[in-house]
C-alpha cells in the first residue's frame, strides 16, 4: 500500500490545529536574544495555560512554601528554565501522550521518548556550549510529531511493516517507506512546516534519522539535526518509548567523535536524564 | 494482576496471582529470578553496567546499575526464602542500534558486566535471549516461574 502524500496531509488538516499561542511560545523559546518577559506576554493573555501553569507550580512536586498567584511570582521562583518546559508541556503532551498502535506504543509511550530526546539534546547541547540550549529542547520534544499522524496510516499496515522487519535488516524509515510511500521524519517535515516553525526544528524532524542528507550550509540548523540525532540514538539505546520498532534504526558513527564526546559520558548523560525524566513526568502528569 | 517493573527499578514477589512485567528493554537488560520451592521470584530492569561513574545516583536507584541492582535482586530475594542454589537465572535485554561500529555499545558493556559479576559469585545464567535490534517486553509468572519475551509481534518461552 503507498499512501499520497495529500492523504496524509488531509489528516494533518483534520490534527487539531496547534494553537496559535503553541506555535508563539516555540518561536520565542527558538530565538537566543528572546527574554522571559516576552514569553510571560505571550502566556497571560491565555487564562486556560495561566491557570495549569500555576496549578502545576503550586503542585507538592515543587514544595513550595507560598501559593503561587501570578506567573511573574512563578518565574521568580521556578526560573525560566521550568517555567518555559513547563508552559511547552502543557501544550505538546496532549498531542503526544496518545497511544500509537501503528507503532506499537501504548498511552504515554512518544510522550516519554520525546521528552527524553529533548531533555538528551538540551544537557549535550549545553555540553559543547551550543547557544541555545532551549531550542533543542524544543526540536527534541517534536522531532517524532509525524508518528502521531502516520500512526494510523500505520495501523492498517502494520503486519507488513512487521513482517518486513522480521525477513529483513532495514531500519524502521526504511521499512515505513517501503510500506507506506514515506516515513514519519518526512510527514514530520510537512506538519512542523504547516504550523509555521523555526527552520531548525522542521529540519529535526526532517533528518533526525538521517542527518548527512542535510546538505545546507546553515551552522544552526547542522547542529541542531546532529544533536537531535545523538539524543534520539541514545534514548531508543535506552529504550525510553520505543515501540515495535525497537533499535531498528541506524546512528552515524561518526558524530560523537565529531562533538568530542566520550562514551562514557554517554553513560552519566543517560544517569542523569533519567532523573531529569522521573521530574518532568511528576510536573506534567497532573503535578502530584 | 500485573506489576510493572520500570527502567531502573525491580520488584520481588511471592503472590502466585501475580506476574512481574517490564516493558522497553533496549540496551537495558531485565534479570528475572525465581526458586520454586519458595515461590517467589524478582525481575530487575537496569540500565548502564557500573554506578562508579555516579555513586550519587547508585545511591538513590541502586537499580539503574547492574553492581548496585544485581546483589539488591537477590538479596530481596533471599528474603522472602529463597536459597542461592535453587535460584533460576534468565536475562533478556542488550539490543544496540543498527551500527557496524558498535556506537553506543552500552548493551554489549551491561551484558559483559553482568556476566563477570555472575561469574565472581557462582551464579549460573539459565537462559537468555540479549543482543540484536530489538525491543522486548519481559514477563515473570510469579506461580510457575515461566518467563516470557514479547517483541514485535512474537511472543516466546524463555
Amino acid at each position: 500500500m503507498t499512501v499520497r502524500l495529500d492523504t496524509v496531509m488531509d489528516e494533518i488538516d483534520n490534527l487539531p490545529a496547534l494553537p496559535g499561542i503553541t506555535v508563539r511560545i516555540i518561536q520565542v523559546m527558538a530565538d537566543p536574544r528572546a527574554d522571559i518577559n516576552h514569553l510571560l506576554e505571550i502566556v497571560q493573555y491565555d487564562q486556560s495555560l495561566t491557570g495549569q501553569v500555576l496549578r502545576l507550580c503550586n503542585s507538592a512536586y515543587f514544595g513550595l512554601s507560598r501559593k503561587i498567584g501570578t506567573l511573574k511570582e512563578a518565574l521568580a521562583y521556578l526560573g525560566s528554565k521550568h517555567l518555559m518546559q513547563i508552559v511547552l508541556g502543557v501544550h505538546c503532551s496532549g498531542l503526544l501522550q496518545k497511544a500509537q498502535p501503528g507503532y506499537g506504543l501504548v498511552v504515554g509511550m512518544l510522550w516519554r521518548h520525546s521528552a527524553t530526546v529533548a531533555l538528551i539534546a538540551e544537557r549535550t547541547g549545553k555540553q559543547i556550549n551550543f547557544n541555545n540550549p532551549g531550542m533543542l529542547f524544543t526540536a527534541g520534544l517534536l522531532h517524532d510529531i509525524g508518528k502521531v499522524i502516520l500512526g494510523s496510516f500505520l495501523a492498517d499496515s502494520y503486519q507488513q511493516v512487521i513482517s518486513l522487519l522480521s525477513h529483513s535488516p532495514i531500519t524502521f524509515p526504511a521499512a515505513e517507506k517501503e510500506v507506506l510511500g514515506f516515513s514519519h521524519a518526512e510527514v514530520g517535515e510537512a506538519l512542523t512546516s504547516r504550523w509555521h516553525l523555526p527552520k531548525p526544528l522542521v529540519a529535526a524532524a526532517r533528518y533526525h534519522h538521517e542527518p548527512d542528507s542535510y546538505d545546507g550550509t546553515d551552522p544552526l540548523i547542522r547542529q541542531t539535526i546532529d544533536l537531535v540525532h545523538i539524543a534520539d540514538s541514545l534514548a531508543l539505546t535506552m529504550g525510553l518509548g520505543i515501540g515495535d520498532d525497537g533499535l531498528m534504526y541506524n546512528i552515524d558513527p561518526t558524530l560523537a567523535r565529531k562533538y568530542a564526546i566520550a562514551d562514557r559520558q554517554f553513560e552519566l548523560v543517560e544517569a542523569d536524564v533519567l532523573i531529569e525524566l522521573e521530574r518532568m513526568e511528576t510536573i506534567y502528569n497532573g503535578g502530584k | 494482576m500485573e506489576q510493572v517493573v520500570d527502567i531502573a527499578d525491580f520488584a520481588v514477589s511471592n503472590d502466585t496471582d501475580c506476574t512481574l512485567v517490564t516493558y522497553s528493554l533496549g540496551s537495558c537488560i531485565g534479570v528475572a529470578v525465581w526458586d520454586s520451592e519458595a515461590k517467589a521470584g524478582g525481575l530487575l530492569h537496569f540500565m548502564l553496567p557500573d554506578s562508579t561513574i555516579a555513586p550519587d545516583k547508585a545511591e538513590s536507584k541502586p537499580c539503574m546499575f547492574a553492581d548496585t541492582g544485581i546483589p539488591l535482586l537477590f538479596r530481596s530475594l533471599y528474603k522472602l526464602g529463597a536459597e542461592k542454589k535453587r535460584i533460576v537465572v534468565k536475562i533478556a535485554g542488550g539490543s544496540q542500534l543498527m551500527d557496524a561500529q558498535g556506537t553506543f555499545n552500552i548493551g554489549k558493556r551491561n551484558h559483559l558486566v553482568l556476566r563477570k559479576i555472575f561469574w565472581r559469585n557462582n551464579v549460573i545464567i539459565d537462559a537468555e535471549d540479549v543482543g540484536g535490534n530489538d525491543g522486548r517486553t519481559m514477563r515473570l509468572q510469579i506461580d510457575t516461574g515461566r518467563i516470557t519475551i514479547k517483541s514485535k509481534n512474537r511472543e516466546y518461552e524463555l
